[in-house]
């Protein structure tokens, strides 16, 4: 009976427009946030040396040098500099990698090169850094380093202080704090307890603190920046939520190796990539299937059928399994089918590249991450609306849930929050420090969803004999 | 198959709707009739085993009503307001119905929707939409889908409101051709629809039975009680005053007035044979 009852109602479901509605915007959330690697692209990081070759062969080919902020618009090259770029090339290239080449003859290769083609171009010694700075980024990672981590806040302090004013998100949407003498004071306290009676900082232009000793430990850190936060309005950047994404530092070519080393080994690709299509495929499931689920019971009562369905022979919890299930399963091949595609993106880029991938992980990481997030989000809309016997309370309250549950981006994994966060393509040594965390907040959500759904079964099956318990419902006739 | 209802009580909040009711309902159609608020309904749905009742026992076949599951699968209900998902064609609402029902086989459905539409003549409705059927369409749409199980107790809460005359007699026939070896209970705040369909009734009026048995029980009690009068324009308001007046006919200089009396209320009055209207009239409003 359940099977044909649950047919019935992905029927149904698939007639309204709200699913489809559901669909579009999971499926628009999926293309406008995942980006997986295109093809042609490359997540190897590339070596300086590389670059720097790259750079050369596509000077070649363009016949100019390429524009940036550092050196300004592109040289054009004579035949003669063209020449030089090719010879340069061949000189890096040797008869073996690049990889392979001496430093010291790397930069006399450049060296060369710079002069040839008239000097102060991004080869030469003199802009070389600057250019590499901004055209070669590894990614972030956090600082391991106290003193740093303090070092870059008290940075921060100084900076804010000086613009006068701060932004709090404290509802989701920026808001700009302007200072008054209480918030200036905060900050001033903030750094004489991190400086603990050093000079006062304040009064000079802004630095960079490199000189700076801190002697706090962590933990009276972190109280600094809390009641700094609070006194400042809240959800600043000092938040626990929020400051973690200031603490962090570039990492260098051979950190991106281990990196990659350890996605293309342990994580066969996929496995983290699948993380962070987890990640946005969370935050869909923690919000917008209540549209559906908020709505799915009421309407019984709501259509005037619901004496024609009590009267039935039907289990009270067969009958609301059924609905359950037909949102569950719906919403979930969603997620498969997306996965299936992210599948097959990654298996293109795989062949074409020479990599191996696991073709489970993004269907792993969407039942094991993604599914109790959606199950907790059905049950809890669809409990809401039979306690109040109305669809609409339950989609603020579910909001609200969500809406704590999106920071930080990753490393909170807290029993409150039904989305699992993991905002980075990192490996899976970085997942491993968090796997316990996350296991633990997924079997509690799947326990709280199975609660609420008997809690849910039992309310009904009690209604569905015209008892008034909990009352008619407080928003009885606010209907919609 | 029997009903027992023995001190049944049903309270909202303070409301008191059904008054130790005492009621044994049999085989064949049985009337429950009253006014509005009379407590039809929530007799009807404590019965169907979509309410609690208060306090009191009621037996239905041997099981007492707390065992829902048993009690719903032998049952067939019409609510007295009702509708359906309005997007869903006839053919879906029933088949929807059929398998909350616990009829499994697919072709057994197919079959069983195809026969009961067609009794009900909608037929040529099996793919209209239920927000498309007109009111009486509606009404038969709901008599078949609350015999969807084949029910051995079918209980309808007044299916006639609403139909014109003729949709009335058809649909009083078909309960009627339905009823059996079944317990069919109807009811209704109309007297001739209980007149020719229904062996026994009950009346109700204020979570009261104020009577119970047979409709020939209910004529007797009506006997030498029903009279009509050939009265003058001036001669009525009083006794319009002074007895309960069932129905009037205006004539060109006289009324005729048919009213319910203890004893000949004007020298020109003539006894009538009482009708179950009459009878009903005279258990509400003149017994005392
Ligand atoms: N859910 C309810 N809550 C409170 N009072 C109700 C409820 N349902 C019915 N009543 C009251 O109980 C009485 C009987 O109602 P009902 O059984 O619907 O009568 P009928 O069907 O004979 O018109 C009425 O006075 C009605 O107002
Ligand atoms: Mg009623």
């Amino acid at each position: 009976m359940f099977i044909k009852l649950l047919n019935k109602e992905i029927k149904y479901l698939l007639g309204s427009i709200s699913s489809y509605l559901l669909l579009v915007v999971i499926i628009a959330f999926y293309f406008s946030q995942f980006e997986p690697p295109g093809i042609n692209d490359s997540i190897k990081p590339v070596s300086e040396m590389e670059f720097i070759y790259n750079t050369m062969a596509k000077d070649y080919e363009n016949g100019s040098l390429s524009s940036n902020i550092i050196t300004g618009a592109g040289k054009e090259l004579s035949s003669e500099d063209k020449k030089a770029v090719k010879k340069a090339m061949d000189n890096m290239k040797g008869d073996k990698e690049v990889v392979g080449l001496i430093r010291e003859k790397y930069l006399d290769i450049l060296g060369k090169l710079d002069k040839e083609l008239g000097g102060d171009t991004y080869y030469g010694d003199r802009l070389r850094e600057e250019f590499l700075r901004i055209s070669l980024n590894y990614g972030q990672k956090p600082m391991d380093d106290s003193q740093d981590r303090m070092r870059i806040m008290l940075k921060w302090m100084s900076l804010d202080y000086r613009k006068g004013e701060i932004y709090s998100y404290r509802f989701g949407m920026a808001r700009t704090i302007r200072f008054g003498e209480n918030e200036k004071q905060a900050i001033r306290d903030a750094m004489n307890k991190m400086k603990a009676g050093g000079t006062n900082i304040l009064d000079f232009p802004p630095k960079d603190f490199q000189d700076t000793r801190f002697n706090i430990d962590e933990s009276e850190f972190a109280d600094i920046l809390d009641t700094l936060d609070k006194k400042l309005g809240g959800m600043t950047r000092y938040n626990s939520m929020m400051r973690d994404g200031l603490m962090t530092t570039s990492m260098t070519y051979e950190e991106a190796m281990v990196r990659f080393n350890t996605i293309v080994e342990k994580d066969m690709i996929t496995n983290a990539y699948a993380r962070i299509f987890a990640d946005y495929m969370g935050i869909t499931a923690g919000f917008f299937p209540v549209f559906l689920a908020a709505f799915i019971l009421i309407k019984d009562r709501r259509r005037k059928m619901h004496e024609l369905i009590n009267s039935r022979k039907v289990s009270s919890t067969v009958y609301i399994a059924a609905k359950y299930m037909s949102i569950v399963i719906f919403v979930t091949v969603i997620y498969l089918l997306l996965s299936t595609h992210a599948t097959l993106l990654f298996h293109n880029f795989a062949k074409a590249n020479g990599y191996r991938i696991d073709y489970f992980a993004f269907y792993k990481y969407c039942l094991i991450w993604v599914l109790p997030t959606l199950l907790f989000t059905v049950a809890l809309g669809m409990c809401i609306s039979i306690i109040i016997k109305s669809g609409v309370p339950a989609i603020p309250v579910q909001f609200f849930i969500w809406f704590i549950s999106m920071m930080p981006l990753s490393g909170d994994y807290r029993i409150f929050k039904p989305v699992i966060r993991f905002n980075q393509v990192s490996s899976h040594d970085v997942y491993l420090q968090w796997s316990l965390a996350i296991n633990t907040n997924r079997m509690f959500f799947l326990f709280v969803s199975v609660l609420l759904f008997m809690l849910t079964v039992f309310i009904w099956s009690k209604r569905r004999s015209g008892s008034s318990f909990f009352g008619k419902g407080i928003f009885y006739n606010f209907k919609i | 198959m029997k009903i027992k209802i023995k001190d049944l009580t049903k309270n909202y909040g303070s409301k008191q709707a059904l008054r130790n009711v005492d009621l044994d309902i049999g085989e064949g159609m049985f009337g429950l009739l009253g006014p509005n608020g009379a407590g039809k309904t929530t007799l009807m749905r404590i019965l169907a085993a979509i309410l609690d009742k208060s306090s009191g026992m009621v037996d239905v076949g041997g099981l007492d009503i707390s065992n829902k599951k048993e009690i719903r699968s032998m049952l067939g209900y019409l609510p007295q307001d009702f509708s359906m998902f309005p997007s869903m064609s006839v053919f879906e609402a029933m088949d929807y119905l059929s398998i909350l029902s616990g009829i499994k086989d697919r072709r057994e459905r197919k079959g069983n929707i195809y026969r009961l539409l067609e009794k009900v003549n909608l037929e040529n409705n099996i793919k209209t939409r239920v927000r498309a059927l007109s009111g009486g369409m509606k009404r038969r749409l709901g008599i078949a889908q609350a015999l969807i199980n084949d029910p051995k107790i079918l209980i309808v809460d007044e299916p006639t409101a609403g139909l014109d005359p003729e949709e009335r007699i058809r649909f009083r026939n078909l309960l009627a051709e339905f009823s059996g070896k079944r317990v069919v209970i109807l009811s209704t705040h109309i007297a001739g629809d209980v007149e020719y369909s229904c062996k026994n009734l009950a009346i109700l009026d204020e979570g009261w039975i104020r009577y119970k048995g047979s409709v020939y029980g209910l004529l007797e009690r009506a006997k030498n009680k029903v009279w009509v009068v050939h009265a003058m324009q001036k001669d009525f308001s009083f006794l319009n005053r002074k007895y309960p007046v069932i129905s009037t006919v205006a004539g060109d200089d006289r009324i005729k007035v048919r009213l319910i009396a203890g004893k000949s209320p004007a020298s020109e009055a003539v006894p009538a044979e009482p009708t179950v209207e009459d009878a009903y009239m005279y258990i509400m409003k003149g017994e005392e």
